[in-house]
C-alpha cells in the first residue's frame, strides 16, 4: 500500500522560452511542455494536466482502496455497478482483448502472485503458475454494462491502458488552449500542436503602436486601412523533437524524431525482468500460459494518432515476440524495436 | 457474457482506432479559460521642431467561454506643432490665413512653409467580438469609431480565418467599412479658390463681416463625408519547424471629400516674369473624389538558433499614380530568460501622385487636381530602432521600443527656377518614437 503521494508541481520557462511543468503520478516522473506566450495559459495547462493524472490514478490504480478497481475487487463475486468512464475503459480493454485474440487481458496480473520481477529472483515452476490460469480470462468476466461481476479470485488491472489514457484526456485537456503542448506521462507522450497565435494583448498592442511612423508621414496613412497584425508566434516553431529512449540505459536517446501530431508509447521491459539460467525472462506474460513471451523485444515505441492506440500497439507487439516488427509493418505505423 | 477472441482480427488498425475513438470520444471537459487580459502602451512622436504627438493606447480582451473573446480598445492622441502647409519656400516672408480664418500667421523668407497651428486631439475605440466558427475557423466582427474637432468616423469590419492541413495552413479573409464626416475649420474650402484673406488678427475676434471674401472661398458648406471599404485575404504557412511565411493582397477603395482641407498649392510667377518663382496667391488643393490602393505584402520568419529573423517586403499601388516598395528586417536575440533585444531597420520609398505639383504657375491651365502635400510626393523614408521587450516587474511585462525615422524628400518633376533657385524645396524630416507597452494578466 502506497500512501497519498506528494501532490507538487513545479512550473519553469526553459532558457528556450518553452515553460516546462513538472509533476510525480502513476509511479512516473511527469511533464508539460508549453510553447505559448502567456504562463497564465502555462499554470492552467499544468494544472488541468496535472489534476487530471491524479484524478485518474486515483480512481483506477490498483493500490489505493478507495479506487474503482478495488471497489470491485471488493465485491466478490457480486454486481458492481460502474460509471461511465470506467464502462468506457472496460468497453476500450474488452475489444484490444478480442482484437488480439485473448493475448492483451486485464485479468492477467494474477500473475503476479507466482512471478516475482525482483532482482535476482527465479521464475516459478510450472505448477504455481497453471494453479493461476483458471483466474485469468476476460470471457470469465461477466460485464453487462453498466454492471460487472468478477468471479471471487480473479483481479482486473488497467495499469497497462491507464497511463496512455490519462495522457490522451490530459492532451484533450490543453488542446483548447492557446499554444502547443507536450503532455509526457513517464515516456508516454502527446503532442497537442497548433499554430501558436500570440493574441496577446501585448502582442496586439506592438502592431496597433508599430505603424505610426507611417500614419503621420507618408502615403500609407490616408485610409488607415489595417496592416497585416503581428500574430504569429515569434517563432514559426512548431511539434517537439522527443527521444526514444534506450530500454538498457537511462537517459541515452537511441533515436530522436520530430512530433508534430499524435502520440508516442513505449512498451518494454527495461526495468522489470529476471535472469536466471542464463535465460532472461522479460516482464511481458502472456496470459494464456502464464509465461514471459518468447524472443520479444525488450521495448517498443510506437507512433499512433493516440496514445491508447500507440500503447496497445506497443504491448500487442511485445506479445507477438519474434514477430513484433513484421506487425507493427503490417499494421503500418512507425515503430521503434530494441532487441 | 459469452466472448471468444476472434481469431485473425481483419484489420486491427481500424479496430484499435475505433475502439479509442469510442474510448476517448466523449470530448474532455472544456478547458475554457475565462481571464481578462490587459494592454497599454505609450507612443511619443516628435519631428523637432514640427510636429509632436503623444498616443496612449489601452486595451482589454476578455475571455469566455471556449475561446470566445471580447476586446475593447481605446485610443487617445494628441498632435501639436506645425506641419508643411503645401506652399514652397520663398526669398520673402510669406503670410498664410489661418485655417479657422480668423488671424495669420507668417512664414520667413527661405524657410518651408509649415502651418503652426495644428492642435488635435482624437479619441478612438472599437470594440470586436471573436469566436470559433465552424470546425476549424474563427470569425470575428468589430466596429469602430474615431472623433477629432473636425472629423468623425464610424465603421465596421469583419473577417474570417480558416486553418488547413493541420493548421499548418491558414487563410483569412477580411472586409471593412467606414464613413467619415470631415468639418474642418471655417468650413470646407472649395478646392482650388484662393486663400482668403485673413478676416481678423486675433483668435478671439467676433467682428469679422459677414461677406469676407474668406467665407466665399470656403463656400462648400461646413462639412463633407468619405467612404472607404477594405478588402484583405491572406494566407499563412507554416513551411517547416523554423519557418512561417505568409502573404497578402488588400485592396481599399476611398470615395468622397479626400482633399486636405488645410493644404495648399503655391501659384509662381512663370519664368518669363520679372518676378519670376514669386508667389501670387495660394490655392486650396484639388483631389480626385475617388482613391484605389492596392498592396501585396509577403513576410517570412525563420528561427535560427535561438534568434529569429522576420522579414516583409509590401508593394503598394493606387489610381493615383503612387507606388511604394517597403522592407523591412527585424531580428529578435534573446538575452537572458525572457527578455530580448530586437533591432530593426524599415525602407520606404514611393513615387508621387500624377497630380502631385510642387507648384503652379500663373497663366498655365489649372490641371484637373493638384496638391502640394508632400506626403503625396517622391520620397524615401528609413526608420532603425531598437526594441527591449521581455522583462517582467511582477506579472508585468514591459517592451521599450526607440526609433528614429528620417524622410528624404526627393525634387518633383518641377525644376526649381527664378527666385526659387538656391531654396530647399523639398526638405527633409526626421522623427523619434518612443513608445513602451505593457501586458498583464491580472
Amino acid at each position: 500500500m502506497i500512501g497519498q503521494p506528494a501532490r507538487d508541481r513545479t512550473l519553469d520557462k526553459r532558457p528556450d522560452g518553452i515553460w516546462r511543468g513538472a509533476f510525480f503520478s502513476m509511479a512516473s516522473p511527469c511533464e508539460l511542455l508549453a510553447r505559448t506566450q502567456r504562463k497564465s495559459t502555462a499554470a492552467k495547462a499544468l494544472e488541468l494536466v496535472s489534476e487530471e493524472a491524479w484524478r485518474i490514478e486515483a480512481k483506477f490504480s490498483r493500490y489505493r482502496d478507495d479506487s474503482v478497481v478495488a471497489e470491485i475487487h471488493r465485491a466478490r463475486g457480486s454486481w458492481v455497478s460502474l460509471d461511465d468512464e470506467t464502462n468506457r475503459l472496460l468497453l476500450f480493454a474488452q475489444q484490444v482483448w478480442e482484437l488480439s485474440s485473448g493475448s492483451f487481458d486485464i485479468t492477467s496480473g494474477v500473475l503476479r502472485r507466482a512471478w516475482s520481477f525482483q532482482p535476482g529472483s527465479a521464475p516459478p515452476d510450472q505448477a504455481s503458475v497453471e494453479r493461476l490460469l483458471p483466474l485469468i480470462g476476460w470471457s470469465r468476466v461477466e460485464f453487462r454494462p453498466p454492471k460487472i461481476r468478477l468471479p471471487e479470485g480473479m483481479e482486473i488491472d488497467l495499469g497497462g491502458i491507464g497511463k496512455e489514457y490519462a495522457v490522451d484526456r490530459a492532451a484533450e485537456l490543453v488542446s483548447n488552449l492557446e499554444g502547443e503542448f507536450l503532455v509526457n506521462f513517464g515516456g508516454d507522450l502527446r503532442a497537442v500542436t497548433q499554430q501558436a497565435h500570440d493574441h496577446s494583448a501585448h502582442g496586439e498592442l506592438r502592431s496597433d503602436l508599430s505603424d505610426a511612423s507611417t500614419s503621420w508621414a507618408d502615403s500609407t496613412s490616408p485610409t488607415g486601412s489595417s496592416s497585416p497584425a503581428d500574430s504569429t508566434s515569434p517563432t514559426g516553431a512548431t511539434g517537439w523533437t522527443v527521444g526514444v529512449e534506450s530500454p538498457a540505459v537511462d537517459d541515452v536517446a537511441i533515436a530522436e524524431i520530430h512530433l508534430a501530431s499524435g502520440a508516442l508509447a513505449t512498451s518494454g521491459d527495461s526495468k522489470r525482468a529476471v535472469v536466471h539460467g542464463g535465460t532472461r525472462y522479460g516482464h511481458v506474460l502472456d496470459p494464456r500460459t502464464g509465461w514471459p513471451v518468447p524472443h520479444a523485444p525488450r521495448s517498443v515505441t510506437v507512433h499512433a494518432p493516440t496514445c491508447v492506440e500507440a500503447g496497445m500497439l506497443a504491448t500487442l507487439a511485445l506479445l507477438q515476440g519474434e514477430n513484433a516488427e513484421s506487425f507493427l509493418e503490417e499494421q503500418g505505423f512507425r515503430h521503434w524495436c530494441v532487441r | 457474457m459469452q466472448l471468444s477472441p476472434r481469431k485473425n482480427p481483419t484489420s486491427l488498425r481500424t479496430g484499435l482506432a475505433l475502439a479509442a475513438a469510442s474510448l476517448l470520444g466523449p470530448k474532455a471537459a472544456s478547458a475554457a479559460i475565462e481571464d481578462v487580459e490587459v494592454g497599454s502602451g505609450v507612443l511619443v512622436y516628435t519631428e523637432p521642431g514640427r510636429v509632436s504627438a503623444l498616443e496612449a493606447v489601452a486595451l482589454v480582451t476578455r475571455n469566455f467561454w471556449d475561446k470566445h473573446k471580447l476586446s475593447l480598445r481605446v485610443v487617445y492622441d494628441t498632435l501639436t506643432g506645425a506641419s508643411p502647409n503645401g506652399a514652397v519656400a520663398s526669398r520673402s516672408p510669406q503670410t498664410f490665413t489661418r485655417p479657422s480664418g480668423s488671424g495669420s500667421y507668417t512664414v520667413n523668407a527661405n524657410e518651408t512653409p509649415l502651418d503652426d497651428t495644428f492642435k488635435d486631439t482624437r479619441f478612438a475605440g472599437s470594440l470586436t467580438y471573436d469566436r470559433p466558427f465552424l470546425s476549424a475557423g474563427r470569425w470575428n466582427v468589430g466596429l469602430q469609431g474615431s472623433s477629432e474637432h473636425d472629423y468623425l468616423s464610424i465603421g465596421a469590419s469583419t473577417g474570417i480565418t480558416r486553418e488547413f492541413d493541420r493548421k499548418n495552413t491558414t487563410i483569412s479573409l477580411g472586409v471593412s467599412g467606414s464613413r467619415d464626416e470631415i468639418s474642418p475649420e471655417g468650413g470646407v474650402p472649395t478646392a482650388f479658390a484662393e486663400m482668403g484673406a485673413a478676416t481678423g488678427h486675433h483668435e478671439d475676434d467676433f467682428t469679422r463681416g459677414d461677406d469676407g471674401e474668406y467665407d466665399e472661398n470656403r463656400g462648400e458648406g461646413s462639412g463633407d463625408t468619405k467612404s472607404v471599404v477594405d478588402g484583405v485575404i491572406g494566407l499563412t504557412q507554416v513551411v517547416n519547424r523554423t519557418t512561417l511565411i505568409r502573404f497578402n493582397y488588400s485592396i481599399s477603395n476611398s470615395s468622397g471629400y479626400l482633399n486636405d482641407p488645410y493644404k495648399f498649392v503655391s501659384v509662381l510667377y512663370g519664368p518669363d516674369d520679372p518676378s519670376a518663382g514669386d508667389p501670387i496667391t495660394y490655392l486650396y488643393e484639388k483631389r480626385p473624389d475617388s482613391h484605389t490602393k492596392h498592396s501585396i505584402y509577403a513576410q517570412a520568419k525563420k528561427r535560427i538558433a535561438s534568434t529569429t529573423m522576420d522579414i516583409s517586403y509590401r508593394f503598394l499601388w493606387d489610381d493615383w499614380g503612387i507606388t511604394s516598395h517597403t522592407a523591412e528586417l527585424k531580428h529578435r536575440v534573446p538575452i537572458g530568460e525572457t527578455v530580448y533585444f530586437e533591432p530593426h531597420v524599415r525602407l520606404y520609398e514611393q513615387t508621387a501622385a500624377d497630380f502631385y505639383r510642387t507648384y503652379l504657375l500663373s497663366g498655365e491651365a489649372l490641371p484637373a487636381e493638384a496638391s502640394a502635400d508632400p506626403r503625396l510626393g517622391p520620397m524615401t523614408a528609413i526608420t532603425v530602432g531598437n526594441r527591449v521587450g521581455g522583462f517582467h516587474v511582477g506579472e508585468q511585462e514591459f517592451a521599450v521600443t526607440l526609433e528614429y525615422y528620417r524622410q528624404f524628400l526627393k525634387d518633383g518633376d518641377q525644376p526649381a527656377f527664378g527666385s526659387l533657385e538656391g531654396l530647399d524645396l523639398s526638405e527633409d524630416m526626421g522623427a523619434f518614437m518612443f513608445r513602451i507597452s505593457h501586458g498583464w494578466e491580472p
